[in-house]
């Protein structure tokens, strides 16, 4: 009997066995954070949404890819998955355009600064977008994606040292590109 | 607050635009029209797993199998040939095979 909220390892061994509603459960249950995922890479939804599809349909397309005798969870190994292909992808969505829709997390009332804010934000995408592969996935991952050095590492294949170092550069740089938006206050 | 402090912040500030709400019914949708490939190990794997034999039977099966293949193997020592409804074989092919034999002891 199938339990009440599947595990992904569950649904995974049942699409493997051909149940078509198990792919549908765990598209439902990930799209989202794929797509977020995907988004920072490509700063482009239509492009984020493309990578997620056919990551998802891959999967459906020969589900064996993934074995669970390896011991690696699902989500750590499809975060794997859409990486390389956002990182595959970026020469067909080579021109990255700034997003068109940004939203301030801010509760705070419309001021003067926003329309400075939005501008920093959106060269921050862009920046982001524009780091080297490995440095930006770095950031992505441990900033966005809320993951722990060790996993991280494990989705790019680098020793946690590595990483930090990885991590470490990606926001000097970043500093340096965005420094006309920051600078040293004393409160 | 510092550089460091700003940056972050405004790292924290950069939203991604909310997925289209049809995306997870698109993939679905899509992937009525792509064909499932299977392992073919897994496929073989799959259908044995339905005649599960008890570890005797897989004994009794090798050397039913290791018999036979030795039988082939040793099938051109004699030399049978079919007169009428007999099976003869000839008196020299018999003597090959027995020679054989002889020659160790």
């Amino acid at each position: 009997m199938a339990p009440e909220s599947p595990d992904d390892e569950y649904l995974l061994l049942q699409i493997q066995e051909g149940d078509n509603t198990a792919f549908a459960t765990l598209v439902k249950k990930h799209s989202t954070k794929y797509y977020n995922l995907a988004f920072r890479y490509m700063i482009n939804r239509e492009a984020a949404e493309d990578i997620v599809q056919t990551a998802f349909l891959k999967l459906f397309e020969n589900p064996s890819i993934w074995n669970p005798k390896k011991g690696v969870k699902f989500t750590t190994w499809f975060y794997r998955i859409v990486v390389n292909l956002c990182l595959d992808n970026k020469k067909k969505y080579k021109e990255i355009q700034l997003p068109e829709i940004f939203e301030i997390s801010d509760d705070r009332p419309h001021q003067e600064e926003d329309a400075l804010t939005l501008e920093a934000q959106s060269l921050l995408a862009a920046e982001i977008a524009s780091l080297p592969d490995r440095q930006k996935s770095a950031l992505i991952l441990c900033f966005y994606e809320g993951m722990s050095h060790k996993e991280a590492a494990e989705i790019l294949a680098v020793s946690v040292k590595a990483l930090q170092s990885l991590l470490m550069r990606a926001k000097e740089r970043l500093k340096t590109r965005m420094k006309d938006y920051l600078w040293d206050t004393h409160e | 607050m510092n550089k460091d402090k700003q940056l972050e912040r405004l790292m924290n500030m950069y939203n991604v635009p909310l997925v289209s709400a049809s995306l997870a019914d698109r993939i679905i949708l899509a992937a009525t029209h792509v064909r499932q490939r299977q392992n073919i190990w897994d496929w073989i794997g799959r259908v044995f797993e339905e005649f599960k034999l008890p570890l005797p039977c897989y004994s009794l099966t090798s050397l039913l199998a290791i018999g036979f293949l030795v039988g082939f193997l040793t099938y051109d020592y004699v030399d049978i040939t079919i007169i009428g409804d007999a099976y003869v074989a000839s008196d020299e092919s018999i003597y090959q095979f027995m020679g054989e034999d002889e020659t160790l002891l």
